[in-house]
């Protein structure tokens, strides 16, 4: 199963890679912008309706504590685009396309009246150098949950590496303003409880648009909360009345990410003609790659392929190598990396083999 | 310090100062390091200069966007499986109209040039011609964000096919953006290139 390959692949690449920040940038700034301003109460009410509406069997991504119940969502009343038509069946694992599409539209008209403009302020009252500062003490900050998310996923040269930046920088870094271990050649890496669950195999599950946190899905928001759990600064701060710096570290990390994503985000609306479709696969597609630990260099890199002799829509005459088709597309090329297609609503009823699933998750992890 | 900027990927494009040697590698990867190397100190040359008129910053990069990329290989694999239920009227208007929207899309991002710099680092060769090469664009501010570019030999023909950022191929979300779109409107090509239409006319 596409699951199981994915992560011998993830476990061989992870080894040969060194891993960066989690998401890539469009993605990561509309989420963690909006993370700021969500409380956990709101992640789990979230997380549970979409469990709720998942609904099936495979959804092994939401692990057993999160599981769901109560009243259930009728997916293809939700799922606007769901239909009988053959060739939507290889769709992006959105079943709640017609909601998360809503919530995309709430997003976006608050960004654009109030994170846009915040961010932009905080780009003009803070010159570059400050604003790297500040980075650099937040990346700091976290710490601690990238140095177990390492460990869990069995990384003890990277958690090493985690370990001993934290050391450096929180002393000759000064609380870690300067990044004095990135000039001994400790470089930052990210890693968070989402990425680990899908090292170990874990599917994403159904994309979901969360209302303020922005795009994710039931492993990445139970990674989420999991992170939470595991970050001992949300301990310690109310312990020691520190709340109000709590809520500051979340507000700068939001300004932060908000504000270096401000062309991006802006770029990525102007070149695309859906762009709720782009950020889905934006955020798809750096989150596998974030999991493979394969978002840089060419260690662990996947690369597309065009083949000129596939004529036929037959997906079985892909043994392994997804190829994507010069001449005659075949019907069932649809790369989207992270999209297990087992989970998706119709797949069951399209019959596709199971070679044609693995070749669905390796279409963009092609690793060498 | 790694900022993933689609603007800067592009300016890097715009900037291969460097193709540092990489010893052992077959020719054909070598000649697909060299390749994109060439590019981006085509694309320095030609598209940086800030008094240039718009259209003429498009043109020449159109030339270099058809020179160096397979452009019909790119339009038919981002139209996936709907290449297939296209009338060859939709397909040949629909392929004038996706390198109509990249020239437009990404031309217009070389105006904000601002001293990016473009290392082509290395490549690897893939099987059936295909080789990847990685490079990396710093920003003044000193980010770093890698790029890979995929490249082609076929029928020794050397063309780019894919470019990825940090992770992410722009052929399979440019593939996401347009399946969308031609499935919101009855699974129609037509559909889309209408869309298309609309999107290069109001980037004009």
């Amino acid at each position: 199963m596409g699951s199981g390959d994915m992560g011998r692949q993830i476990g061989e690449s992870r080894r040969r890679n060194r891993v960066r920040t989690a998401v890539t940038g469009a993605v990561t700034a509309i989420s963690m912008v909006l993370a700021s301003c969500a409380s956990d109460e709101q992640g789990r009410t979230t997380l549970a309706q979409s469990g709720e509406a998942l609904g099936t069997p495979a959804a092994p991504a939401v692990p057993a504590f999160l599981a769901p119940t109560g009243e259930g969502v009728d997916i293809d009343s939700v799922a606007g685009s769901a239909g009988s038509d053959a060739l939507l069946e290889e769709d992006p694992n959105d079943p709640l396309e017609g909601l998360n599409r809503y919530f995309f539209e709430i997003n976006y008209a608050l960004d654009e009246t109030l994170f846009k403009a915040v961010a932009g302020w905080y780009r003009l009252a803070l010159p570059q150098a400050a604003r790297e500062g500040i980075r650099n003490a937040l990346r700091n900050l976290r710490s601690p949950v990238i140095l177990a998310n390492d460990l869990f996923q069995g990384e003890f040269e990277r958690a090493g590496v985690t370990f001993a930046r934290f050391v450096v920088n929180s002393t000759a870094g000064l609380g870690g303003i300067f990044d004095v271990a990135a000039t001994m050649g400790l470089e930052y890496h990210d890693e968070d409880f989402g990425q680990t669950l899908g090292a170990h195999g874990v599917d994403s599950g159904p994309y979901l648009m969360l209302p303020v946190l922005g795009p994710s899905n039931p492993r990445d928001l139970a990674g989420r909360v999991v992170d939470m759990f595991l970050d001992p600064i949300g301990y310690l701060a109310p312990a020691y009345g520190l709340d109000s710096l709590e809520y500051m570290r979340t507000g700068l990390t939001a300004a932060d990410t908000r504000e270096r994503n401000l062309e991006t985000l802006d770029d990525v609306r102007r070149s695309s003609l859906d762009y709720y479709a782009t950020v889905r696969s934006l955020y798809t597609q750096s989150r596998d790659a974030a999991i493979r630990n394969a978002d840089e260099g060419l260690d662990g890199a996947s690369g597309i392929f065009l083949d000129d002799d596939l004529e036929e829509d037959d997906f079985e005459a892909l043994p392994e190598s997804p190829m994507i088709e010069e001449e005659e597309p075949a019907a069932g090329e649809e790369p989207e990396p992270i999209m297990p297609l087992e989970d998706s609503a119709d797949a069951a009823a399209v019959e596709i083999p199971s070679a044609a699933k693995g070749a669905q998750i390796s279409e963009l992890p092609e690793i060498y | 310090m790694r900022r993933r900027s689609f603007t800067a990927l592009l300016f890097g494009a715009a900037l291969a100062l460097t193709a540092l040697p990489w010893g052992g590698s077959p020719a054909q990867a070598q000649d697909a390091k060299a390749f994109v190397a060439n590019l981006g100190n085509e694309a320095l040359r030609t598209l940086t200069e800030t008094q240039m008129k718009d259209a003429e910053r498009e043109q020449r990069f159109r030339d270099l966007f058809v020179d160096y990329f397979d452009v019909p290989a790119i339009g038919r694999t981002v139209l996936g499986r709907y290449w297939r239920t296209a009338t060859p009227e939709e397909k040949s208007e629909y392929l004038k109209l996706f390198e109509d929207f990249i020239v437009k899309t990404y031309s217009s991002r070389f105006k904000q040039y601002t001293g990016e710099k473009f290392l082509v680092q290395g490549v690897k060769e893939d099987r059936d011609g295909y080789a990847t090469v990685q490079s990396v664009v710093l920003t003044p501010a000193g980010e770093e964000v890698t790029v890979l570019w995929r490249t082609r030999n076929k029928d020794g023909q050397l063309r780019i096919v894919d470019v990825m950022v940090e992770g992410v191929s722009m052929v399979i979300t440019q593939q996401r953006d347009f399946a969308s779109v031609v499935q919101r409107n009855g699974g129609t090509v037509a559909g889309l290139i209408n869309a298309l239409r609309e999107k290069t006319a109001a980037m004009n």
